[in-house]
């Protein structure tokens, strides 16, 4: 049983999610709205508890870029005795008059649309406290008859206000409940009545924590481990795909996480890569590769990187390996330039800037953080080290250059935060023509003259699914930009006088020329071997990028959505999405 | 075969079996103080005169029609304009408030001299000048004072009615609601009028709750339930899909 399936409120169904205040009902239920808008769900939110204000502000902490198709019911504002401001997003209401908030949801509908909208209402406390019981009335007349007309509607109550017996009433109205509760420091969501889920117990992932789970990463260098290190990946793990994926679809998919969030994007990968990176060097080399590695590891490696010397001792058996096996890049050191505690670095033919030539911005950051995650480890004193990128093939340089240093690096948050919606806008249009001159006219994509087109796949779960599963801005991020290039691409090829089902065939045959994994559409989509979660075992799905991918896709050229159903991660054989 | 005569209102219509009010049936509108009966009934006239060619005349019995302009611009109405157009026309004949000797509106009143023929020449001098189809008399509380005898009163009310029929308008009869509360005395006004649309406020601790009911309309299945409504600030809107909570 999945957390994901939760997250969905079920159609026509009232859910009332219980619990003792502080439990996290409040965020489960932001997540159940990022998921809501991910799918192109409106959303009316009820708020009785804080400002729409502060609400926007924590579902931007939590990933939301542009806010498209959501709708407040402010019902604090006047309830705490202010004057509340009218917008057309924004409806006023009063706690103490359930009238009020009927009217002002029911206004709402002008702008959702009477049906298959999601009604968040955080929470029912108070409305119950200043109007008793008269509460169940408004549940059973006005929630639950708008759910029955085609929507979903998640109510928040908390435990422990009022009498046991309304409680008890309360939920005596609900098609589903879920409770959520704190047991032996971890939260547990109990299903105790769902119409399409067992009751079951799901203990929810520690959030705020940017750290990807250690067995999850554990597991993965496993598999990465089996087929050795530096070894070109022979035998292939992905029997029927192969091992590498067209350069192309890196960049695609980290462009499109920028395009969501430009603003915020470039650090969380810089964060997330840096990290991840130096966490699985460590990982790996001090238990998953083969004895010998292991053992020229501790034997190579410095006590620190300051010195000139030392790096181009190391570094260049570091870089072996990676090049033959990953093939994300080629990296120099540059010795003639470099000096005690302040190195450089060349790279050629990177993923993330290739087809990207000259567009007037630096791209390469999750490169430098991999580069400063790998420094880290190198040295036995791991500190902590920073990259910024001098020169890039986005700048029009012909090479792209690194600048490292241990510890703070002034110019890093300026180029960090350089991006603006503009440039990636054009970065990823100029994608899309990528995908478009591939697909109209069979150009080949990705061909790089010494690499290939080829990178590893599992530097996809690497810069997707791990990182994702880290943060939640990221997964979000992922996922919407995913939607919105997919969306591009879509009226894209239709615009360009293909007809809908050809435009979603020609995709798919775009996605298997990538390599992403191998793909059937009938009833449902089906991918094997997908490379965003491919040696992944997490027990949930979280093909965030994918599913934003062909939402976006289906949604602009057929009017449809798709929900991931099945996902290697969760243990399936394959990913799965069902058409809606 | 009743033709029907939409009122415009949002939500009303809906209430009213999607069709309306019958034409030329006279509707008693009922509601206690600041619920909203003067706005209901100019707003009445006014999507009748712009959204279905239905030109009204608005005859005020208490209150300068001045005021009432005033107080409905608020709503973003042009009553101006209409008035210019000849598809509204407001006429006083405030007994209260017109001293003999002032000449204003069409007919000039004294208490003592205010009678029902002369309300109705009024009322018809009123229609030939636009063509109306619509009319509204606010509030008829004060015609039916001129009658202290019960009896009397009760055939003046037959009578304007019946009249009222002859011409063919389709007519708001504005009337204070006696006892706003659930529990209420039948004012006599309600058995006489076609129809009879409430609008009651009811005041719960220091809560206002405001309930739109149609309590009869002749000649049409109705949804007589008591459902919210507001006053926004384009008008009265009515929700007709709602249920009131106390």
């Amino acid at each position: 049983m999945s957390l994901a399936k939760i997250q969905e409120p079920p159609d026509k169904g009232l859910t009332l999610l219980a619990g003792a205040p502080g439990a996290g009902k409040s965020t489960f239920c932001h997540q159940v709205v990022l998921k809501s808008i991910a799918l192109d769900k409106p959303v009316i939110f009820v708020t009785s508890e804080r400002r729409p204000a502060d609400i926007i502000e924590l579902l931007r902490e939590r990933g939301i870029g542009e806010i498209v198709g959501l709708n407040f019911v402010d019902a604090f504002t006047e309830t705490v005795g202010l004057t509340c401001t009218q917008r057309s997003d924004t409806v006023c209401a009063n706690c103490t008059d359930l009238n009020s908030l009927s009217i002002a949801i029911t206004g709402l509908q002008e702008r959702t649309g009477p049906k298959g909208v999601l009604l968040v209402f955080d929470s029912l406390t108070s409305p119950y406290l200043f109007n008793g019981m008269e509460v169940i009335k408004f549940m059973r007349l006005f929630l639950s008859k708008f759910a029955s007309e085609g929507n979903s509607v998640l109510a928040l109550m908390d435990e422990g206000c009022g009498k046991e017996e309304d409680l008890g009433a309360m939920l005596s109205v609900a098609d589903g409940i879920l409770r959520i509760e704190t047991k032996e420091g971890s939260r547990i969501i109990n299903v105790v009545k769902h119409p399409k889920v067992a009751p079951t117990e799901i203990k929810l992932p520690v959030t705020g924590s940017t750290a990807v789970p250690f067995r999850v990463l554990d597991t993965f260098w496993e598999s990465h481990a089996k087929y050795g290190f530096g070894t070109g990946g022979k035998p292939p793990i992905r029997t029927e795909m192969g091992d590498f994926v067209n350069v192309f679809w890196l960049s695609f998919v980290i462009w499109a996480g920028m395009l969501w969030d430009p603003k915020r994007f470039p650090s969380m990968l810089y964060d997330l890569t840096k990290d991840t990176v130096g966490q699985a060097i460590k990982l790996v080399m001090g238990k998953k590769a083969p004895w010998y590695l292991r053992l020229s590891f501790k034997v190579l490696r410095p006590k620190s990187c300051s010195n000139v010397r030392a790096v181009k001792r190391v570094f260049p058996r570091f870089e072996k390996g990676r090049r033959e096996h990953d093939r994300d890049r080629m990296l120099e050191y540059v010795s003639e330039i470099s000096k005690t505690d302040e190195h450089y670095f060349r790279a050629y033919e990177g993923a993330s800037c290739w087809g990207l030539e000259n567009i007037g911005a630096p791209l390469c950051f999750s490169d430098a953080a991999d580069l400063a995650g790998t420094l880290k480890s190198m040295e036995k004193q791991e500190r902590d080290w920073n990259v910024v990128e001098t020169a890039c093939v986005g700048e029009g340089s012909p090479y792209c250059e690194f600048k490292a240093v241990p510890g703070e690096l002034s110019e890093l948050e300026a180029r960090l935060t350089a991006l603006d919606s503009s440039i990636v806008q054009r970065i990823v249009e100029r994608l899309i023509e990528h995908v478009a001159a591939f697909i109209l006219q069979g150009k080949p994509l990705g061909e790089r003259p010494t690499l290939g087109s080829g990178v590893y796949t599992h530097g996809f779960v690497a810069g997707l699914a791990l990182p994702a599963l880290a943060s939640e801005r990221y997964r979000m991020a992922i996922r919407m930009g995913g939607a919105m290039t997919g969306k591009m691409l879509g009226e894209h090829l239709t615009n360009a006088g293909i007809r809908e089902d050809e435009v979603v065939k020609r995709v798919i045959d775009f996605m298997e020329y990538c390599k992403v994994g191998k793909v059937t559409v009938g009833e449902t989509i089906k991918i094997k071997e997908n490379c965003e979660t491919f040696g992944l075992e997490i027990g949930e799905p979280c093909c965030f990028f994918t599913t934003g991918f062909l939402n976006g896709l289906f949604s602009a050229v057929k009017n449809q959505h798709v929900r991931e159903v099945r996902c290697i991660a969760a243990g399936d054989p394959y990913c799965e999405w069902e058409i809606v | 075969m009743l033709e029907y005569v939409v009122t415009g209102i949002p939500g009303a219509d809906k209430i009213l079996g999607e069709k309306g009010i019958p034409r030329g049936h006279s509707i008693l509108v009922a509601g206690g103080p600041g619920s909203g009966k003067t706005t209901f009934a100019i707003q009445f006239l006014y999507k009748g005169a712009t959204e279905y060619n239905e030109p009204g005349i608005y005859i005020s019995l208490d209150e300068d029609p001045d005021d009432v302009k005033i107080n409905m611009a608020k709503f973003g109405w042009d009553i101006g304009k209409l008035e210019q157009e000849k598809k509204l026309a407001f006429i006083n004949v405030s007994p209260v408030r017109v001293t003999s000797s002032e000449k204003a509106g069409l007919i000039q009143l004294g208490m003592k001299e205010f009678k029902l023929i002369k309300l109705l020449e009024a009322i018809r001098e009123g229609i030939d000048e636009v063509k109306a189809k619509r009319v509204v008399i606010d509030p008829i509380t004060i015609f039916t004072l001129q009658y202290p005898d019960e009896v009397e009163r009760i055939y003046a009310m037959r009578d304007l009615i019946a009249d009222f029929r002859k011409t063919g308008c389709t007519n708001l009869l504005i009337s204070e609601l006696r006892g706003t509360g659930l529990e209420r005395e039948h004012q006599f006004e309600e058995y006489l009028a076609q129809g009879v649309i409430l609008l009651r406020t009811v005041m719960k601790d220091d809560k206002l709750t405001r309930m739109f009911q149609v309590e009869k309309m002749r000649g049409l299945a109705v949804d007589n339930q008591p459902r919210p409504y507001n006053i926004t600030s384009s008008g009265i809107e009515v929700y007709p899909t709602l249920t009131v909570f106390k």
